[in-house]
């Protein structure tokens, strides 16, 4: 476990350092936008595991695998967002709102994968069900940057 | 062997070489020119080895492989095989004897005895 | 029906090494970012890889040599030199990701990390190389690899449109939120997937090793005009699975697990079993060619005796060689890089190196010193140009490419 603590901080500070620091407002929220882009990634594959598995469609493993991998990646794209520098006021109260919705990104697919890897598969729907509401806020953030 | 013309570039350098038997020697890295009384030039012999490219080829890389080849040889020149020795020029360069009765080869059986052979089954083709 | 067996077998040959890990990543990260957009360099790389490797063949029937082995020949020893050191290179770089692609293919079934099963891959692909023979070898992982064909079967058990699919196919769009450059990016990374340096050197030197003369150049030709297209259809099987279910959910590809996500929606547990079976054999048929292409290339420059079918003791310098490469790519490996990055370098420095690969075949393939009557005709050289213009616009744009997308991001 600490292997994987230090290998995600470590990717999450290079990440930061290659992200830079932001210098103005419309950088920053096209920052998040893109951060934000990446969790729902995360987030859409737990969910789409967690559906087949709920079927019978996936495998103990497969699916202990893909949630560990989406906690992983949703917990990397946290820590390089967090590195990053707010440049003004509104930007603080902006990286608030980010980091509340990624937290809770990350506790849930937490919490996924440790029941996975306990076996605990009938919970998995349950626990996964905040997944749907956190996509929508994502895609809210997504939206923070137009392209 | 006598051929009316010979292009040393397309048909000599580069080429293949092979053993009486076949065996793989190497390639025609160079070749040695002797001066003739009357001042033309003359092939004399095929001269292979990472020395011989390297001198041809040049620049830093072709002096570090010269530097590497006279280190393995402990020799200033590089490995040679006179004219004499040829027995066939074709799609490949035939010579008139196995390569244990001629002056090269020497790195090839230098990694046989002390890399390949210590490993188990390293006799054995597996077709 | 032993002859028909060779063929049948042999041509899956093609399969495996066309579905490496590069590709196996690529297309499935492709077809989620960017739909059906891209199939059409599938295509384009199918036709190229195929017309060259035929020209590859058939210097290797006719004249008994490996076309690299007449490289040097032709092209003299600078320039055949500096092909071998770039090929080296990128060869090695690949073959790190082709190891790491085994490993993790073999965590999917296992879930346990990958780092894990680096070096028992290793031991595996050295006494594959010791005591397997050569088409043993092929034939295993080709047929293994077969099993691949569950994507290009999930694309109907997920019940697509097909109408608005072939819309999607030849009328290529860049999704909102993607530039042109970052689109032309992946164009040239799926190229280089699809047209991979090795495949070339490997077929050259297996049908010398297969001991193949003109009578076999039939034989030879069947494997690759059916293997490439059966590759073909597989990469845009994998690209369309992705595209239908990866596309949609807004999911960007960073494992490998997630290239078999739609397989399992699509036939659950069976799907999983086959999809990683599949992947397992052609990555780790892919290990053996890129590592055997590694030396080959470099021993075939230098004239060294070589040959897996030989018995090591004769071909010592060749058998040290491949040792030496297996041995650093397993400590690249453990260097614990990530290796989807690797894999896309991988496949990225491929690319920017085909036309090194490329150009000696077409000279070689139009000298009737070596091919007599049997040189390309204007048919073969309409498509060997054409292609050689594709791949060195592709080697041209890689570089910029690479800056202005940073790494396409």
């Amino acid at each position: 476990m600490w292997r994987r603590l230090a290998a995600i901080a470590v990717t999450a500070v290079l990440a930061g350092a290659c992200v830079g620091p932001s210098r103005t407002d419309a950088d920053y929220r096209n920052k998040a936008a893109n951060a934000a882009e990446s969790m729902l990634s995360a987030v859409e594959t737990a969910r789409l595991v967690v559906e087949t598995d709920a079927r019978g469609s996936s495998t103990a493993r497969y699916t202990s695998l893909v949630l560990s991998e989406s906690e992983d990646a949703a917990s990397s794209v946290a820590l390089s967002f967090e590195v990053v520098q707010p440049p003004s006021r509104a930007a603080v109260a902006l990286r608030e709102q980010v980091t509340g919705v990624f937290d809770e990104v990350t506790s849930t697919l937490s919490d996924l994968r440790i029941a996975a890897r306990a076996g605990r598969h009938a919970e998995l729907p349950a626990l996964a069900e905040p997944l749907a509401g956190l996509r929508r806020a994502l895609l809210d953030l997504t939206r923070l940057a137009p392209t | 062997m006598t051929r009316e013309h010979l292009d040393v570039g397309l048909d000599l350098l580069d080429r293949h070489v092979v053993d009486r038997d076949g065996r793989d020697v190497g390639k025609v890295d160079d070749l040695e020119l002797t001066e003739r009384d009357d001042g033309t030039m003359e092939i004399t012999a095929l001269l292979l080895g990472p020395q011989a490219l390297g001198r041809r080829v040049g620049g830093v890389l072709g002096r570090t492989m010269e530097g590497i080849g006279a280190r393995l040889r402990r020799d200033d020149e590089p490995a040679r095989i006179g004219l004499e020795l040829v027995a066939e020029l074709d799609v490949v360069i035939t010579l008139t004897h196995p390569i244990s009765q001629l002056p090269v080869g020497r790195s090839e059986a230098w990694f046989r005895t002390h890399v390949v052979e210590p490993i188990p089954g390293s006799r054995s083709a597996t077709g | 029906m032993k002859k028909l067996l060779g063929i049948f077998l042999g041509v899956f040959t093609a399969i495996g090494g066309f579905m490496d890990i590069g590709d196996l990543v690529t297309d499935a990260l492709i077809g989620a970012r960017f739909g059906l957009s891209l199939v059409w360099v599938t295509v384009v790389a199918v036709v190229g890889i195929s017309a060259y490797t035929e020209m590859a063949a058939r210097v290797a029937t006719i004249t008994g040599r490996p076309v690299f082995d007449l490289v040097r020949e032709r092209m003299g020893p600078r320039i055949a030199l500096g092909n071998v050191i770039v090929s080296y290179f990128v060869n090695a770089i690949t073959l790190v990701a082709e190891l790491c692609g085994v490993a993790l293919a073999i965590e999917l079934l296992t879930d346990v990390h990958y780092l894990l099963w680096v070096p028992p891959v290793a031991l595996l692909a050295f006494l594959v190389l010791w005591k397997l023979p050569f088409e043993h070898m092929e034939r295993m992982y080709g047929l293994t690899g077969l099993t691949l064909f569950v994507f290009v079967v999930a694309v109907w058990q997920l019940g697509p449109d097909w109408g608005q699919m072939w819309h999607d196919v030849v009328h290529p769009t860049i999704p909102g939120g993607e530039g042109l450059p970052t689109y032309f990016f992946y164009a040239v990374v799926m190229l280089g997937a699809q047209m991979t340096p090795y495949e070339v050197f490997f077929f050259s030197s297996g049908a010398v090793e297969h001991e193949w003369d003109e009578g076999d150049l039939g034989e030879a030709r069947w494997n690759v005009f059916l293997g490439y297209p059966i590759g073909g259809a597989l990469a845009i099987g994998i690209q369309a699975t992705a595209y239908l279910v990866l596309q949609p959910a807004g999911i960007q590809v960073e494992h490998l697990s997630q290239t078999v996500l739609p397989v399992a929606v699509a036939f659950g547990k069976v799907g999983i079993a086959l999809a990683v079976l599949g992947i397992v054999a052609a990555t780790f048929g892919s290990l053996m060619e890129t590592l055997l292409s590694s030396s080959y290339t470099v021993a075939q420059h230098f004239g060294w005796p070589w040959g897996k079918a030989k018995a090591p003791v004769e071909a010592s310098r060749f058998t040290a060689l491949t040792i030496v490469t297996l041995l650093l790519a397993v400590g690249v490996a453990l260097t614990s890089l990530n290796p989807i990055t690797i894999t896309i370098y991988a496949v990225y420095l491929g690319a920017a190196t085909l036309p090194f690969t490329y150009v000696p075949i077409l000279v070689v393939a139009n000298d009737r010193r070596y091919l007599g009557e049997k040189v390309n005709g204007w048919f073969a050289n309409a498509f060997g140009l054409v292609y050689l213009v594709v791949v060195s616009l592709a080697a041209l744009a890689a570089l910029p490419l690479l800056l202005v997308t940073k790494g396409g991001l």
